[in-house]
């Protein structure tokens, strides 16, 4: 097996076997909880995301979240987007649906396209906490994709049934194709993992002697990091297919130098 | 284009607030029974963060997640089934502590008395009931908990009494008929307002 | 911009070489698999030769009365203890009035031993130390295995009951493995004599067991007035057969199904007794007294009166003759319900 299939066999089987744990985990009494928060033992995470918009829409700091929080945050500061790289079972599937559905020419069509990146985001990550806050409910939390497939997936395994709200997910794959792409453009959790862990000493690095400016590496990321461009891999979830499809090996991962 | 660019911004801002505002108003909440020391309704739909939780440990299987027909707002949190089986806070394997509440991360569930636990209460629909329609059956009855919450009329036929159920669905649960002359509804519950 | 850039150039993942996908999928199939088996396959007790429990009408019961280790087999022997009197001894010696267990037990038999634990409270199952002292009386007629099982009222946890009435405890101390028959497959079996159903779903343990030990706790009950040993076997039964009962006709199918799912040993924990009400929150009353008798409507018949004795109902023969599914088991040939055609043994230890 060579490298580049090691990473995305391991990088495919991570997210399902994150729901195996979820599912199997309370038959076990070793893990409890979803991707929302999950008690591995006895250490707990939780989504940042959700702590913000719980405490918002109840208008207090939610206490019992702060370690979980925490020890996310940690995590996330040092691999910035890494969970969704690796981890994300909603990132993959839309992924997957964007790339599979979507007509080269019709990507010109993407409202998000006209619309800078960044401040889309930033817009629509602001506005999901400005609605949890006036309407007193965590407005994302509710559609997130993340959080309709594992209480989905707990419920099939527990009462042998699905709810309507898996309906959602071909509704967010729709906007992926007809809008922009989810985990780059749109999801804001992506976002808020972004702004946390944009520090985080990982980062693909190109080493211009070798780079010989075929733009590979900036078609193959999920995360539209336009690497040649810039030395700004924020969005960056380490997924490495671009230092493993680079055709010069100009790519590397090293902890971030002073540049 | 700034300007171009700004109203799209705000379009984008504007259309998810909205959104956030009308879904709950078109898919609304239905009345549910909430695990024993659920918050009130408002503080819970605030506080709970839907992760699951409560309802892989409850030993009963009685927490289930709320779905799209419960309401938007109410999608992901946790409401018992008493179809799916009792709560045991009252007797059984939560008498010490209710589980649902010791795992909740968010406090959306918190621990209370269970002496003066009320979750909601048992309704009888009669013209299902097997001893009201002159057969021999009091599983009700035999299996409640709460002495005093069902009364027997002419030692055969039950007869519920609200203000002393607790609400645990175990009749609910237990009741024989096909289809269920009991159901379980939140009439009467009290839950905490904060923690 | 490559002119020839193609859509696999887009999806990484897709060229994840179809084999690794494949053996990683194998390996997680495969370990979830071996942990599946490995439970399905964890120790059980192998079952023998398998033969169906099966109904024998009792004949009009005659009895020598001599008392003492020579006597023969009573009607209903009935133990009574001083309060320095154990569990075990009342149990041994009513056994023994009975002919004893070598004499009355099959060598190598696989028994099932089916107590009353449809609920967690104590005082309303049968006392784990009855259970206890009578698998240890049975284990020396040195059977092939035996099995405690009890599926509980519905909406009961079998596990939790055995477990919160120290009932599991004490059942493995005395050498039974105790099972929650609700976990077993449900088998079929024909009632021919029926009268309401006339067949009925059944736990495979107790089809497959080849002796039948009933160990029931005296108590009253809301809907068949009393709950004895032939109320006891609706335990061995699942919850949608129990259901069934009590939308036919409750008393009846009691009946029914004990006409071959017939307890071939009726024992009566009667060391305390419900009166008043029933099957839980009633009044407790300690007799310790110990019932027992080859013949489970006999062993109700007796025991509910003891029970109406206690209660000081004025006329306890009368009652029982109006327990309607102690009179249908009679009618249908289980057993004998005249108390005049019953002979009683009835024996104080001290």
């Amino acid at each position: 097996m060579s490298r580049a299939q090691l990473v995305r066999a391991v990088r495919l089987s991570l997210p399902i076997f994150t729901l195996a744990a979820i599912v199997l985990g309370p038959v076990f009494h070793l893990v409890y909880g979803s991707i929302c928060t999950i008690g591995i033992g006895s250490i707990t995470l939780a989504c940042p995301l959700g702590f913000l918009q719980v405490s918002l829409a109840s208008r207090s700091i939610i206490l019992g979240l702060l370690v979980p929080v925490a020890v996310t945050l940690a995590f996330t500061i040092l691999l910035g987007r890494a969970f969704c790289g690796w981890i994300c079972p909603a990132g993959d599937l839309m992924q997957r649906f964007g790339e599979a559905g979507l007509p080269r020419k019709a990507s010109g069509l993407r409202l998000m396209n006209f619309v800078e990146q960044n401040s889309t985001r930033l817009v629509l990550l602001g506005s999901v906490l400005v609605a949890s806050a006036v309407f007193r409910y965590p407005a994302f939390c509710v559609v997130c994709p993340i959080g309709i497939i594992c209480r989905n997936v707990i419920s099939l395994f527990q009462y042998g049934s699905v709810g309507l709200d898996l309906l959602f997910i071909p509704v967010i794959a729709a906007l992926e194709l007809g809008l922009a792409p989810w985990c780059s453009h749109i999801c804001p959790l992506g976002m808020t993992l972004r702004i946390l862990g944009q520090k985080s000493p990982l980062v693909p690095i190109v080493d211009r002697a070798k780079c010989i400016g075929c733009s590979i590496c900036t078609k193959v990321c999920n995360m539209k990091v336009a690497l040649l461009q810039t030395s700004n891999a924020e969005d960056c979830s380490k997924c490495m297919e671009c230092s493993l499809r680079c055709p010069t090996k100009a790519i590397g991962w090293r902890k971030r130098t002073e540049l | 284009m700034k300007r171009r660019e700004f109203l799209k911004l705000f379009g984008v801002g504007v259309a998810v607030i909205s959104l956030s505002d009308m879904l709950p108003r078109i898919m609304k909440g239905k009345d549910l029974v909430r695990p024993p020391g659920a918050l009130v309704e408002d503080a819970l739909n605030a506080v709970c963060i839907r992760c699951a939780r409560c309802a892989q440990v409850c030993p009963t299987g009685a927490i289930v997640l709320a779905g799209l027909s419960d309401g938007f707002k109410e999608l992901g949190t946790p409401r018992i089934d008493a179809l799916k089986g009792p709560c045991e806070r009252v007797q059984g394997r939560c008498e010490r502590q209710a589980k649902c509440a010791e795992i909740c991360p968010t406090g959306a569930i918190l621990q209370v008395d269970r002496r003066a636990l009320k979750m909601g209460s048992a309704i009888i629909n009669a013209d299902r009931c097997i001893a009201w329609s002159g057969g021999s059956c009091l599983v009700c009855y035999e299996v409640c908990p709460v002495q005093g919450a069902i009364s027997l009329i002419d030692e055969a036929r039950p007869i519920f009494h609200a203000d002393i159920c607790v609400g645990c669905g175990r009749c609910v649960y237990a009741c024989p008929a096909q289809p269920k002359a009991l159901s379980l509804s939140p009439k009467g519950e009290r839950r905490p307002s904060s923690a | 911009m490559e002119p020839s850039e193609t859509r696999k150039d887009k999806s990484p993942l897709a060229s994840v070489s179809r084999r690794t996908f494949l053996k990683l999928l194998a390996a997680g199939v495969s370990g979830f698999l071996a942990a599946r088996l490995f439970d399905f396959l964890a120790p059980k007790t192998i079952e023998t030769q398998t033969s169906t429990v099966t109904a024998t009408v009792t004949k009009t019961i005659t009895a020598t009365t001599t008392v003492g280790p020579a006597s023969k087999s009573a009607g209903v022997v009935m133990v009574r203890g001083a309060p320095n009197v154990g569990p075990q001894a009342l149990v041994d010696k009513a056994l023994e009035l009975l002919g004893g267990v070598e004499k009355l037990v099959p060598m190598g038999a696989s028994i099932l031993v089916k107590p009353n634990v449809g609920f967690y409270e104590k005082d309303a199952v049968t006392a784990p130390e009855i259970t206890a002292a009578v698998i240890r009386s049975l284990k020396r007629a040195k059977p092939t295995r035996v099995v405690v099982g009890e599926s509980s009222v519905r909406g009961y946890d079998t596990e939790h009951a055995l477990r919160v009435t120290g009932t599991r405890n004490q059942a493995e101390e005395a050498g039974a493995e105790v099972r929650d028959l609700r976990n077993d497959p449900a088998v079929s079996v024909d009632l021919p004599k029926g009268r309401a159903i006339t067949s009925a779903d059944v736990f495979k343990t107790v089809r497959d067991s080849s002796y039948v030990v009933n160990v029931s706790r005296l108590k009253r009950h809301s809907a068949t007035v009393t709950t004895i040993c032939l109320k006891n076997m609706m335990g061995t039964v699942p919850d949608s057969e129990k259901g069934r009962f009590h939308q036919v006709n409750l008393s009846q199918c009691i009946a029914d199904l004990n006409s071959v799912i017939r307890p071939n040993l009726a024992i009566v924990d009667a060391t305390k007794a419900m009166t008043k009400r029933g099957p839980t929150g009633g009044t407790m009353v300690g007799l310790n007294l110990v019932i027992a008798s080859l013949d489970p409507v006999a062993a109700d018949a007796v025991a509910a009166e003891e029970l109406f004795k206690a209660e000081g109902v004025s006329d306890p023969r009368g009652a029982v003759s109006r327990i309607e599914h102690i009179q249908k088991a009679a009618e249908l040939g289980i057993g004998v319900a005249d108390r005049s055609r019953i002979e009683v043994l009835d024996v104080t230890l001290s």
